[in-house]
């Protein structure tokens, strides 16, 4: 036997035993909860109910490629076709997740979300330099092996070099490096462990590609066991303090599975690598290969499948196109009676009930509420039979709540969808929100009722939206609260126009009292640009009614957070002045920015819009409108975008800018408005057109 | 070709690997996981010792959407809480399924791993107030039991309770809160002491004993302070029995405890009112404080082995009766106060009879009702206001029908007390205003008519009878005098009203005794056969009155008098004895006058003697002030000391 089939024997069931094993530890995954929210795990089969299909191809994608590594093992003849299945698979598996999944247990560890968010590149890097360390082993794959551990080089100077919303993970490294001197003892262990770890591929990259000048002296190097195993075991170290400092939890219980899984996948790509660069770089006439699949018809056909299963998956990752025609009919007194009172009364007694869940009893309250429940069944009698349906489902499930709410969620859009059938001129609004409290995780899941007032249907791009002009309900309008908002699960852009009619009464008092002002209360900030911007409002007053302004550029706003959904690309404005903040706080001041820059466009007069972010600029030192603010007044007035970091913000450079802003015309103002979103967001804004 | 002598090379056939090389590693794992999975199974189904399952019924269990049930139920769990059980939460929605869907309580706490279930029905008396617009009264006696898994059930104590309110479901709800205490202090103590928590109780520096400490020092803080109380009582009646230095010493027939009022006696024995308190270790507080129990109308037996807190013939129970009762025969009267938005007379016919409302008024309050020999007739005391000095008020007790009724006007009313079974004595003092005198309608004297009709005797008012012929109410005397005819009232006087006149409204009043100066009249008693009558005003000598002559005498005393009661056959007094106004004592004197006898001698205040109605003992009240709560609450206990025989 030569030494090319020995180690090519030796490699062939090494991927064997690798894809038996990697195969059953991703079948065990469908066992790991899929959700951890407080350290409350949230299992697969209790959320099926409520996830998206693509959701739900995510969530068993990983168990799916483990069946499909264990009967690929049995089934392939030919190791090769077993590594391009092997490849393959991962590479279906970790697209399905990303497109599909809307939630993951995996991302328990607190990394830096630059890091978090991008780990494939890492992994593939640790997995080729395990695969090129041992490649170097044998003589006939010197070379590729060389290649291999320079692709794996490239792939991991790349992850940490390469920047994500305007850091990259070197930089969040050395930032993060730069805090530890100042952090207290414990902590500052903590931030060096996860420097690290956030800096061990590079050092097992950096340690593998020592063999591209000297060969290993061994099959299996230990620089190619480093790549592999050293980062599970990493993780494995935080599942043992976990154990030992008596805190394990289903957060614990994940880190281990996502050990194991790391594990995995770093050992079966090295395995498959090595296979197929053995058998590209060699001879086959020097090989007893078996009678099966020839390779390239076998890379061909596992990778086609792979492409069709992602693009399945994508299709089905589509929102449902759901109507948007709203016809309004007079509210029948029942109606009434039911999104008024009964609505409200059930929220009151819901909230009630989940906030003391957690307590010793909470029998007074969940009485409360089923005597609600029973109310709003009894008044939901005699109304439209589907509205009437989703009620009685809502009273019936309503404490049957997942702790995420996708359930509440759904129930809720099932009463909304079912009274846009009956022309019922109301609209129910939920929210789940979540707090630790020292009884534990605090859900409280909220509704608020609404009375549709108007329905103004438009065309953006071809596509069909409807903006919702309505009314609080239950008495907590007109506080001073958002002038409206959009969910991307619903078609629907909401104006609040009680909250509407506060803000101009408000600016109209402050106007007829004779000092106009932007903002209520004093702020002890004496500036002509808020002064100006008094003026300014008094001026618009005058030559125009307030509350349609108001109305028309709200709807403009939430229409376009419509338009935009929840994938809008990061706008390097943002990037840039956001460096260091997390993904979410980035992410709501992107859609934001989009939503007030194109408000600017609209048929309202664009001033009112400056009006309306002066102070936030000013008077603010953080939020999502604080940010937009500052970054609107820099990028209309081609200034550059300062860093919310540097805290030493120039109020000056942002009066001038908003000072520059107001002397412009109307249509001066709503094109720059347009040219700035270009600017931040690539492409055109979109048109809105009434049908 | 080998050489001969050698052997063949010998060849190790190939290492061929097994492919059942893993199964015993496979098998040992399988085991390992099954047993584990096994006993977190096992484990996970059994029944927790300190885990309680809650099931009271108010109306219903909470999980039927019972509002009251529900507060007793987090009001208990939040107490049980505390002290480290772990209790099944009441709301939560999977306990709220399990206890849906159920066969049995017992079945749902084995599922929901309760090792402990409480159990109580309470079905409350409901009793409906035609007061305020309407008025609910709920009366609760229910038992509380307690079950362990695989145990029988074992009743650990009652629920005895009362509320009122507008509506049937606040009312229900207010009683939530002493529900709630009394299930507590029902229950704690056996839990805790129970052979399961013991177990764990009993192990030290373990979680769960950690968890249980609270409630083993909440039973043991309790318990202590719990028999501190109730010896304390004990304490005091032996207190009291060495410091009774009369000769006999006087049999106590009430429980130490007790707040026992003498309402009466009869051929039953005496009419005890109770109104007693229950002390209670308030969970919340942690303090002591009482409950109040249901106040009865009870005949007791003067037997002293019988009567010491015992239960007697029950005339009538509730609550918040006001005043003193009276009894004769088997009818008995009282005043009830109807939280405190009514006032009503309500009279109950024998033991066991449907009390009767025969008098109800929102205002007014009716003090000290006494009921006629024979049962026919009440009077009482009428005030329009708290403050106000009573009227005199006369109903007949059958249907509550107005027999007399007058306003004292300017004047005020003394004492009154049944002659016979038809007339009422009572004591007017007058202001000397005209409008006193309208009080009295008095009758116009009878004329008698001459032999030839011409010479008619003059009545009292010197009618000339020549000058008319007497009309038919003359000759009668049927009719009442004008109001400007009315002679001046005297000063003092003693009444005689006879409530058996035909018609039976119209009661017809005697001739007024009129009182000398500086004679005390107050607090009168009426010996049997209703013609001496005398009266205990505070002074040293007892005044008595012939009824047939109108003449006053004295009886002189030892003291100060006040509250005669004549023995059965007329010839005793017993009275109240006052030396200061603290300590009373209870004294006798013959009515025909002699020397007084000392019945009591202590430090305590006896009041409001009375003699058994076969004479044989003289029975009266003694106040103690209560141990436990000294500044607030009084003990009352009746006791009787055995006449002394000549």
């Amino acid at each position: 036997m030569s030494e090319r089939i020995l180690f090519h024997g030796l490699a062939a069931q090494r991927l064997r035993t690798r894809a038996q094993w990697g195969g059953i530890i991703l079948l065990t995954t469908v066992l790991m909860p899929y959700d951890v929210i407080g350290d409350v795990p949230q299992w697969i089969f209790g959320l099926l109910a409520e996830l998206h299909p693509a959701a739900i191809a995510a969530a068993f994608a990983p168990t799916a490629a483990g069946i499909t590594l264990l009967v690929a093992r049995k089934t392939t003849k030919r190791a090769s076709t077993l590594a391009f299945v092997v490849l393959a698979t991962l590479l279906a598996m970790s697209l399905l997740v990303r497109i599909g999944a809307d939630a993951s247990a995996w991302e328990t560890l607190k990394l830096p979300d630059t890091i978090a968010r991008r780990t494939v590149p890492a992994i593939l890097a640790m997995a080729l330099a395990g695969a090129g360390a041992n490649l170097s082993f044998q003589e006939h794959t010197r070379k590729a092996s060389q290649v291999v551990l320079g692709v794996a080089l490239v792939l991991i100077l790349g992850f940490y070099l390469w920047p994500a919303h305007g850091e990259s993970p070197a930089g969040a490294v050395v930032r993060l490096a730069r805090a530890i001197p100042d952090l207290p003892g414990r902590f500052a262990v903590g931030m060096l462990f996860i420097v690290l770890f956030v800096l061990f591929p590079l050092f097992a990259v950096l340690g593998a590609t020592v063999h591209a000048l000297v060969p290993a002296k061994r099959d299996q190097s230990i620089a190619g066991l480093i790549a592999q195993l050293g980062l599970p075991l990493l993780l494995a170290l935080l599942v043992y303090r976990g154990l030992i400092t008596g805190s394990a939890g289903a957060g614990v219980l994940v880190t281990l599975a996502t050990a194991a899984f790391l594990a995995a996948a770093l050992m079966l790509v090295t395995a498959s690598t090595e296979l197929l660069v053995d058998e590209y770089v060699g001879k086959d006439d020097e090989l007893e290969l078996p009678k099966g699949l020839p390779r390239n018809r076998a890379a061909i056909v596992t990778f086609a499948s792979a492409v069709v299963i992602v693009i399945v998956q994508a299709a089905l990752a589509r929102p449902p196109k759901k109507g948007v025609e709203w016809k309004l009919h007079a509210p029948t007194p029942n109606e009434e009676k039911l999104y008024s009172e009964g609505f409200p009364a059930w929220n009151r007694a819901r909230r009630a009930w989940g906030e003391k869940l957690g307590e010793a009893g909470s029998a007074e309250e969940m009485v409360e509420l089923k005597a609600t429940n029973h109310a709003m069944k009894e008044m939901a009698k005699g109304l439209d039979p589907k509205l009437e349906s989703a009620i009685a489902a809502l009273a019936d499930e309503g404490d049957e709540l997942d702790v995420a709410g996708r359930k509440f969620d759904r129930l809720i859009m099932d009463v909304n969808d079912a009274a846009r059938a009956a022309s019922v001129p109301f609209y129910v609004d939920p929210s789940v929100q979540l707090a630790e409290t020292k009884n534990g995780l605090l859900r409280t899941f909220r509704i608020t009722t609404y009375r549709i007032e108007k329905v103004h249907p438009v065309k953006i791009d071809g596509a069909e939206f409807a903006a919702l002009q309505v009314k609080t309900l239950g008495g907590y309008g007109g506080h001073g609260g958002l002038l409206g908002f959009s969910r991307d699960a619903q078609p629907f852009a909401l104006v609040l126009l009680d909250e509407i009619d506060a803000t101009v009464r408000d600016w109209q008092k402050s106007i007829d009292d004779g000092e106009p002002a932007c903002v209520e209360g004093f702020f002890g900030l004496s500036s002509p640009a808020l002064e100006h911007c008094g003026k300014l409002l008094e001026t618009l007053g005058k030559n125009g009614d307030l509350k349609e302004a108001l109305t028309t550029m709200t709807e403009r706003h939430e229409l376009q957070h419509q338009v935009d959904g929840p994938h809008l690309t990061t706008s390097p404005l943002v990037d840039r002045h956001m460096v260091g903040y997390a993904e979410d706080a980035i992410e709501r001041t992107n859609r934001e920015l989009s939503a007030y820059l194109a408000e600017m466009t609209s048929a309202a007069p664009p001033k009112l819009g400056l009006v309306h972010t002066l102070p936030f600029a000013l008077l603010s030192s953080g939020g999502a409108e604080h940010h937009v603010a500052v970054i609107l007044l820099s990028a209309m007035t081609g200034r550059e975008v300062p860093r919310a970091s540097d805290r030493h913000r120039d109020l000056d450079e942002l009066e001038q800018a908003f000072e520059e802003l107001s002397a412009m015309s109307d249509d001066e103002l709503r094109k720059k408005a347009a040219e700035t979103w270009k600017k931040a967001f690539g492409g055109t804004l979109a048109e809105v057109k009434s049908p | 070709m080998a050489p001969p002598d050698s052997a063949p090379l010998s060849h190790e056939p190939p290492f061929v690997r097994s492919k059942w090389r893993f199964l015993p590693a496979i098998l040992i794992f399988v085991a390992i996981t099954g047993a584990a999975a096994f006993f977190i199974v096992r484990a996970g189904k059994a029944v927790k010792p300190q885990r309680v399952l809650i099931a009271i019924d108010v109306g219903g269990y909470w999980w039927n959407g019972s509002a009251a049930a529900a507060t007793v139920s987090d009001r208990l769990a939040a107490r049980l809480s505390k002290l480290g059980f772990d209790v099944v939460k009441g709301g939560d929605p999977e306990a709220s399924k399990i206890l849906e869907k159920s066969k049995s309580l017992r079945e749902a706490a084995d599922q929901l791993h309760a090792g402990f279930l409480i159990e109580a029905k309470i079905v409350p008396e409901i009793i409906k107030h035609d007061v305020g617009g309407g008025y609910v009264e709920l009366r609760v006696d229910s038992k509380v039991t307690l079950t362990y898994a695989g145990e029988a059930p074992k009743e650990v104590g009652h629920i005895v309770s009362f509320s009122g309110a507008a509506e049937l479901k606040e009312a229900r709800k207010l009683i939530a809160d002493s529900v709630s205490d009394q299930a507590m202090d029902a229950v704690i103590a056996p839990m805790v002491q129970h052979p399961a928590i013991v177990e764990i109780t009993s192990k030290r520096a373990t979680n769960e004993s950690a968890l249980l400490a609270p409630a083993v020092e909440w039973v043991d803080r309790r318990d202590k302070i719990m028999k501190k109380t109730m010896e304390s009582y004990d304490a005091a009646r032996a207190k009291r029995v060495e410091s009774e230095k009369g000769n006999p010493r006087p049999t106590f027939l009430s429980a130490p405890s007790a707040h026992d009022e003498l309402a009466g006696v009869g051929p039953k024995g005496f009419l005890a009112s109770t109104n007693d308190i229950r002390p209670f270790f308030f969970p919340e507080t942690e303090q002591m404080g009482w409950l109040v129990q249901l106040e009865a109308v009870e005949w007791r037996k003067v037997d002293a082995a019988v009567a010491a807190g015992s239960a007697g013939e029950l005339q009538w129970k509730g609550y918040n009766i006001f005043g003193y009762p009276s009894s004769q025969g088997d009818r008995a009267v009282l005043v009830e106060d109807l939280f405190g938005l009514a006032k009503t007379i309500t009279v109950v016919d024998a033991a066991g009879a449907k009390p009767r409302r025969i008098k109800f008024d929102p205002e007014h309050r009716f003090i000290d009702p006494k009921l006629s020999p024979g049962g026919k007739f009440v009077a009482t005391w009428d005030r329009s206001c708290p403050s106000c000095a009573g009227d005199l008020l006369v109903l007949a007790a059958d249907t509550g029908a107005v027999v007399f009724q007058a306003n004292r006007e300017n004047g005020g009313f003394g004492s009154f007390a049944w002659l016979d079974d038809h007339r009422l004595v009572f004591v007017h003092t007058t202001s000397g205003d005209d409008a006193d005198a309208k009080l009295f309608p008095r009758p116009k004297p009878k004329v008698e008519p001459g032999k030839d009709g011409k010479d008619a005797k003059n009545g009292k008012n010197g009618i000339d009878a020549q000058k008319a012929k007497p009309t038919a109410d003359e000759l009668t005397g049927g009719s009442t005098l004008d109001p400007e005819e009315q002679p001046k009232l005297p000063a003092v006087s003693v009444w005689t009203l006879d409530c058996a006149a035909s018609p039976a409204s119209a009661a017809v009043l005697a001739e007024p005794i009129e009182v000398p100066p500086l004679v005390g009249v107050e607090t009168l008693a009426v010996q049997p056969g209703g013609k001496l009558v005398v009266f205990g005003s505070g002074r040293s000598k007892l005044t008595s009155l012939d009824m047939t002559t109108g003449t006053f005498g004295e009886i002189a005393i030892e003291g100060f008098a006040r509250w005669p009661a004549f023995s059965p056959d007329g010839k005793l007094i017993v009275f109240e004895q006052r030396n200061d106004y603290v300590d009373n004592e209870i004294a006798l004197v013959p009515t025909a006058g002699g020397k007084t006898l000392k019945l009591t001698l202590n430090e305590a205040n006896d009041r409001l003697p009375t003699f058994s109605s076969d004479g044989r003992f003289v029975l009266y009240e003694t106040i103690e002030e209560d141990p436990n709560f000294p500044k607030t609450h009084n003990l009352s206990w009746v006791a009787s000391i055995p006449v002394p025989t000549p």
